[in-house]
Parts: C-alpha cells; sequence; structure tokens
C-alpha cells in the first residue's frame, strides 16, 4: 500500500517529480483532516531523555495562523483518506467520488520530522480514514507513531485518533506513546448517528472512551491521587492502580478529546452542553469541540444553511468555558429559560440578569468563585482582584488600575466610589444598556476567541493557546 | 546629583544600584555607558547548560547581592521588564525594587501601585511576544544539521528565548539572529552564547531547504476551510510585522 496516489479523470499529465507527487498527497490528506476542529498541544506533560530532539509545553503554542483564522499548532493529516464507511456529513464517506491517498508510515514520520526541526509544528495531529478495517487502520497509525517515537527519539506533541472498533491492545499501545487520544462523538445523540452515521454506534464510540479513561486514570498516578483528594470525586472511578508501579509510561498524559459537529441535527444547545458535562465529569475528557456544521455532501437527510452557524457555535464555546472555568453547572445556564442560547448576550449575562437577587457583589468580601460570576470579569481579572486585596481594601479607581473592564461589570460589581445609581438597576433596563454597547449587529465572521467571556492574556495562555 | 553609570546588561545594573538599594534611596539617573552591551561569551568557551537556564542574567544572577526581602519572582518581574528596553526602565526598576525593600516579600501583590504595576505590565509584555515567536520563529537548514533562524522582536528577547529552544532542539546546531539588533544566540550541541552577527549577515540555504518549505506552504494553504474564510482574525493572530520572516504566506 505504499505510495497510493489515486486521481481519477486524470492519467496524463502526472509529473513524476516527487516533490509534487509529495505536495499533492499532503494537499489531499491535510484538506481531507481540516473539518476537524482540535489542534491544541497544551495539557500534557511528559519526561524527556536530555539530548533528543522535541518537547511539550503544558500552554502549548500557536504557530501560525490559517486563512480561517484557525491556529495552527500540529501536522493535522489523515493518514489516508480512503474510507469503508459511508457517513453523510463527511467528506470523505466511500460514496464520493474525490482524490484518494494515502502516507506510509515512514513517509509521514519523516514529514512530520522535517517539519518539527523547523519549528513550523509543535508534533503530528493523527486520524484517518477506516481502510480494510479498524485494526488494521489501527496498526498502520501505531506503526507511524512509533517510528517517530523509537526511530526518530521524537519527543515531541502527538495527538492520535483511536479508530473505534478497534483492538483495545492496540489502542493502550497507542496510548502509551502518545500524549492525547480521541473519538470523535460527531452527533450528540443515537438518534442522529443511527440516521447519519449508520456504520457507527454510541457504543461503538463511547467503549474505547471509556476504556481510555480508566487507562488515563491507572497509569497517571497524580491524576488519581487529584481525585481521591477532591471531595466531589466520583467513587466508581477509582480503579485499582495495581499495574502502577510497573507502568514505565504515563497513558495519554494530555487526556482525552472529542467532536461534536453543531446544526446537522435537531438537538438543541442544552442537551448538547448536558452531553458536555456529563463527558467533563464521568468521562473525565479534557476538551470538548464544537463545529458548526458546514455542508460539504448533497444528502436529503442533511440541512443546507446558507453558512456555518458560527455564532451558535461561538456561544456554545462561551457556556463551554462556563463549566470549565467558571464552575457554572449545565442546569443554571438553562434554568427558567429558554433551552437554546441567547443570540444578543453570552450566556454568563444572561443567567446574571435572570439572578438580580445575587447582585451587586462586593468586590472586598466576595469569595472568587463569586467573582467569577460576574459579568466582565474574566479568570484574570478575578485572580488579580484577590491578589491585590490582600493588601488593602479596593475601590472603584482600583479595579480600572487593575485592568478590569468596567464596561459589563459595573452593573454588578460594587466597589468604594462606585456609581451606586446603577447598581440593582432591573434587569430589563439592564438588558437594554448593556445591548447598546454590544457590538451591533455581531458580526460571526469577526469572532475570535479573544471575546470568549473575560479572555486575557493569562487565560490565553493556560487555556487557549494551542487549541484552535 | 548622584548618576549611576551601569555597563548595559540587567547585572550590570543591579550590580550598580546594590549600594543605593542598601541604603534605601534612589539615585537622580542612571546611564548606560553604551547602547546595549550583552555579556559575549564565546561559543568555545565551556558553560555549564543548566546554569545557563536561568530566566535570570545569562550567567549572572542577582540574587547573589543578597538583598533580602527581594523574592524570585521580583527579580524576574525586574528582568523581564529590562528586556522590553523600553524608556528610563532603569529608574523604573530602581522604584520597584526599592517598594520590595519596603514591602518584604509582598510588593507584588500591590498591583493597584504604579511602580509595580508598570514593572509587571512590562515584564508581561516581553513574555508574550516570548511566547509568540516560540511559535513564530521558524528555521531554514543551512547546512548539515545546522538551521538559522531570523527574527525582529520588538523587545529583546533572545536571552529567555534561547534557553527554550536548547531544550527543544538539543540535537541539532542553530543559530538565532535577532536582525534589529544585530545579535545572535548560538547553539552548538552543547552549549548556548550570545555573539555580534551583523544584520545583513545572511547564511544561504541547503539543497533541501526549497522542498521542506514548498510542502510546509502546501499544507498552510490546504489546511484552511473556505467557507469560514478570515483573514482580519487571522491577521490579528499574526501581526503584519511578523509576516518577512515567515516561511508561509498569509493573507490569501
Amino acid at each position: 500500500m505504499a505510495n497510493i496516489l489515486i486521481k481519477p479523470d486524470s492519467d496524463s499529465g502526472q509529473t513524476t517529480n516527487s516533490l509534487s507527487i509529495a505536495a499533492n498527497k499532503l494537499r489531499i490528506l491535510a484538506a481531507a483532516a481540516k473539518y476537524d476542529v482540535s489542534c491544541a498541544s497544551s495539557g500534557s506533560s511528559r519526561k524527556k531523555l536530555p539530548g533528543s530532539l522535541g518537547n511539550v509545553v503544558s500552554s502549548g503554542i500557536c504557530h501560525s495562523w490559517a486563512a480561517d483564522g484557525r491556529c495552527i499548532s500540529l501536522l493535522k493529516v489523515l493518514f489516508t483518506n480512503f474510507c469503508i464507511y459511508d457517513c453523510a456529513y463527511c467528506m470523505n464517506r466511500r460514496s464520493n467520488d474525490i482524490e484518494r491517498a494515502a502516507f506510509t508510515p515512514a513517509e509521514l514520520a519523516e514529514l512530520t520530522i522535517s517539519f518539527y526541526r523547523r519549528n513550523y509544528i509543535e508534533g503530528l495531529f493523527l486520524s484517518s480514514g477506516v481502510i480494510k478495517n479498524p485494526d488494521h487502520t489501527m496498526e498502520l497509525l501505531l506503526h507511524c507513531v512509533r517510528l517517530l517515537r523509537e526511530v526518530h527519539g521524537f519527543a515531541g506533541y502527538i495527538h492520535l485518533k483511536a479508530i473505534p472498533g478497534a483492538d483495545p491492545e492496540l489502542i493502550f499501545r497507542a496510548g502509551k506513546l502518545v500524549d492525547r487520544m480521541s473519538v470523535n462523538l460527531e452527533l450528540p445523540s443515537q438518534t442522529s448517528l443511527s440516521l447519519l452515521a449508520p456504520d457507527k454506534s454510541k457504543e461503538n464510540i463511547m467503549m474505547p472512551m471509556k476504556r481510555m479513561r480508566d487507562w488515563h486514570l491507572e497509569y497517571n498516578p497524580q491524576i488519581g491521587e487529584r481525585l481521591r483528594l477532591s471531595s466531589t470525586a466520583d467513587s466508581s472511578l477509582m480503579l485499582s492502580r495495581k499495574n502502577q508501579t510497573q507502568s514505565t509510561a504515563n497513558f495519554i498524559p494530555g487526556g482525552q478529546s472529542t467532536q461534536i459537529i453543531i446544526g446537522a441535527t435537531p438537538e438543541d444547545d442544552r442537551q448538547i452542553l448536558t452531553l458536555s458535562q456529563n463527558l467533563y465529569k464521568k468521562m473525565r475528557l479534557q476538551r470538548v469541540y464544537y463545529s458548526a456544521y458546514t455542508p460539504i455532501n448533497h444528502d436529503s437527510r442533511l440541512p443546507n444553511p446558507e453558512n456555518p452557524p458560527l455564532l451558535r457555535e461561538h456561544r456554545l464555546y462561551q457556556a463551554d468555558w462556563l463549566l470549565r472555568f467558571y464552575h457554572f453547572s449545565a442546569e443554571e445556564l438553562f434554568e427558567n429559560g429558554p433551552p437554546n442560547l441567547d443570540s444578543d448576550f453570552d450566556p454568563k449575562i444572561m443567567w446574571a440578569l435572570r439572578h438580580p437577587e445575587l447582585f451587586p457583589v462586593d468586590v472586598n468580601r466576595a469569595s472568587i468563585e463569586t467573582l467569577l460570576r460576574v459579568p466582565g470579569l474574566g479568570v484574570v481579572s478575578a485572580r488579580r482582584i484577590v491578589q491585590a486585596r490582600r493588601v488593602g481594601a479596593l475601590k472603584h479607581d482600583d479595579l480600572v488600575k487593575l485592568g478590569v473592564v468596567m464596561k459589563r461589570a459595573r452593573y454588578f460589581l460594587h466597589a468604594p466610589g462606585s456609581e451606586n445609581s446603577i447598581l440593582g438597576l432591573d434587569p430589563a433596563i439592564i438588558r437594554q444598556r448593556l445591548l447598546a454597547i454590544e457590538p451591533q449587529p455581531l458580526k460571526a465572521k469577526q469572532l475570535s476567541f479573544f471575546d470568549l467571556p473575560g479572555f486575557q492574556l493569562d487565560v490565553f495562555k493556560d487555556a487557549v493557546m494551542g487549541q484552535f | 546629583m548622584q548618576i549611576i553609570r551601569y555597563d548595559g546588561s540587567f547585572y550590570g545594573l543591579i550590580r550598580s544600584l546594590a549600594f543605593c538599594l542598601r541604603q534605601r534611596h534612589l539615585p537622580d539617573a542612571i546611564e548606560r555607558e553604551n547602547a546595549r552591551q550583552p555579556s559575549l561569551i564565546s561559543p568555545d568557551e565551556e558553560q555549564n547548560i543548566t546554569r545557563l537556564d536561568l530566566a535570570g542574567d545569562n550567567i549572572h544572577d542577582p540574587a547573589i547581592f543578597k538583598i533580602p526581602g527581594i523574592t524570585n519572582e521580583t527579580w524576574q518581574n525586574a528582568w523581564h521588564a529590562f528586556l522590553s528596553e523600553a524608556g528610563n526602565i532603569e529608574m523604573n526598576i530602581a522604584r520597584y525594587l526599592l517598594f520590595a525593600l519596603e514591602k518584604p516579600g509582598r510588593v507584588d501583590f500591590h498591583i493597584t501601585d504604579t511602580r509595580v504595576s508598570n514593572i509587571h505590565k512590562l515584564a508581561r509584555r516581553v513574555l508574550s511576544e516570548r511566547h509568540r515567536f516560540m511559535g513564530l520563529l521558524r528555521f531554514r537548514c543551512i547546512g548539515e544539521n545546522l538551521y538559522y533562524a531570523a527574527i525582529r522582536p520588538d523587545n529583546f528577547i533572545l536571552p529567555i528565548l534561547a534557553p527554550f529552544f536548547v531544550e527543544r532542539f538539543a540535537d541539532q546546531r542553530w543559530i538565532i539572529h535577532d536582525r534589529q539588533r544585530g545579535l545572535a544566540a548560538v547553539y552548538n550541541l552543547k552549549t548556548w552564547a550570545m555573539i555580534e552577527r551583523d544584520t545583513a549577515d545572511l547564511p544561504s540555504d541547503s539543497p533541501t531547504e526549497d522542498a521542506a518549505q514548498h510542502l510546509w506552504q502546501c499544507f498552510f494553504d490546504s489546511i484552511a476551510v473556505r467557507e469560514r474564510l478570515n483573514l482580519a482574525l487571522q491577521q490579528k493572530c499574526i501581526p503584519k510585522k511578523y509576516w518577512q520572516d515567515l516561511i508561509e504566506k498569509p493573507g490569501r
């Protein structure tokens, strides 16, 4: 299966130049991987041999940004876009008449090293269509990863897809070599899966996810320890750690992620975020990615929106941030409200407007958890407030000096010297006033992660770098 | 009228300031003897690499002046802010350090005080540019296991950027050339050193370099989702001033 390159409808004019063959293959297999939105190189740590090539940085690093504004951190390619499956939403489904190609493990390993040495990338993101059967595909991916780690001595970041249905032993061996693995859920419910991905089932996807979670806990003793200490830990997750001393390498130290396509099927935001919350809590996922559905195939089972629902995707990411960094629950975000997020305001403002009884918050007394719930305050601002008030009470002007953006917060946050007349205003009036300062109309195309709630430099470094 | 002169390095600045700090008073002015004088070390000189990864000065750690009450974090902030080369940075560092002596161990909580917020802001600016270049720096192969990168950063980040690449590319020889300042960090598989290098001194690529660059451009173009084209966001993330030293061509 070496060097396959099949170009339908064209057998003439093929140059024999090996560079153009390599370039063509890369073009096909990068384009085939582009709808996978994950590109994170963060959250992992692994020991490396001194003097070897590469390392991982826990904050992740973006190396470039593509024309769609998304960060390029990893060499993101499919191993092959041949596929035995026929999922409705996927450009690589077998019924599509498209150019197909496949790398060889050695070729892809060398390409990765050549890019890495030039500092183009943090590492490799490797996914694949299913060729022949899941085991065969997983073996090819494992082979490539082994070449990188064992032959090239590469210690950079590797994100590998687990192929659903592959032998657990293969997945386990791969997970001992890479930083992060993922299985894409793609669709938020079994009904949607059976309709659009008849060859896949929720069980088929959840099984490897569960196994990887268990191995991750078992082979990363420091995580088990953290769970044990945290009172909220679900005791059923505590597994025997008998193998811990025998294991030499961690299993996916960067954890797992998954992706859900938004807008191809009828699930509402509440259903999607409840699913995400379960994935974070029960499956211990590091990240859930949301991908606004872009119509690629003509298929009567699929909607045909003119533009991908980018604003909805953006709001879901904001809400997801609230789940992960702001101690919100999915239930809170939707209680006494519609099952979809608001298009005018971010979900934190919406929550605050539904809870006038909790505001205003006293900047000098409130706990950090309470501060995090104030619209306009981000993780960095809240942390700075807590730090600064250790050496003296904060006045309104001090907040500005700390770099707190008061545009939204001034309606919810009380400090000596603040404008008392606008505190405790009727939510309907606050809504009116905030609407006036919201960018109108919110241009979905301009959205970036700089617009996430309370986005600031440190969060950028801690969480966003390399994420998209 | 007390005017302090120093050699242009951070270590030199602290050495000259140490007396004032112990006496708890602010000099009237601080002047550089020359524009910039990094501690020049010849690459042949054997240096212990583990000592070079101090985020303090290249080889000199200001903590040796044993000025009590100044924490490591405070020294780091001062050092990073110093690398911003901002106007009047020396006096601002002196004010910050004097305030640190007044508030031993706690100065960095006083973020509403301009003596502190000033330094913090500059340090953040320097660190974020460093982080940016950890990603945007591009090596070209210019010989057998030898790589070269040109950068033009706003801040003098070379002393804190080089150690990152020493760890990452431990098994390849490389040169990082700050073409804004005519300085280069050179790593020879054992140690790195800072040397002077003319801004026009550009080496030529090795024969395999074209192919690698072509493949990268090809990947860069293919990975974008055209239905989500957003050149404005792309440019916000990679400001134009950095484009000239990239391999890929943004903006299309």
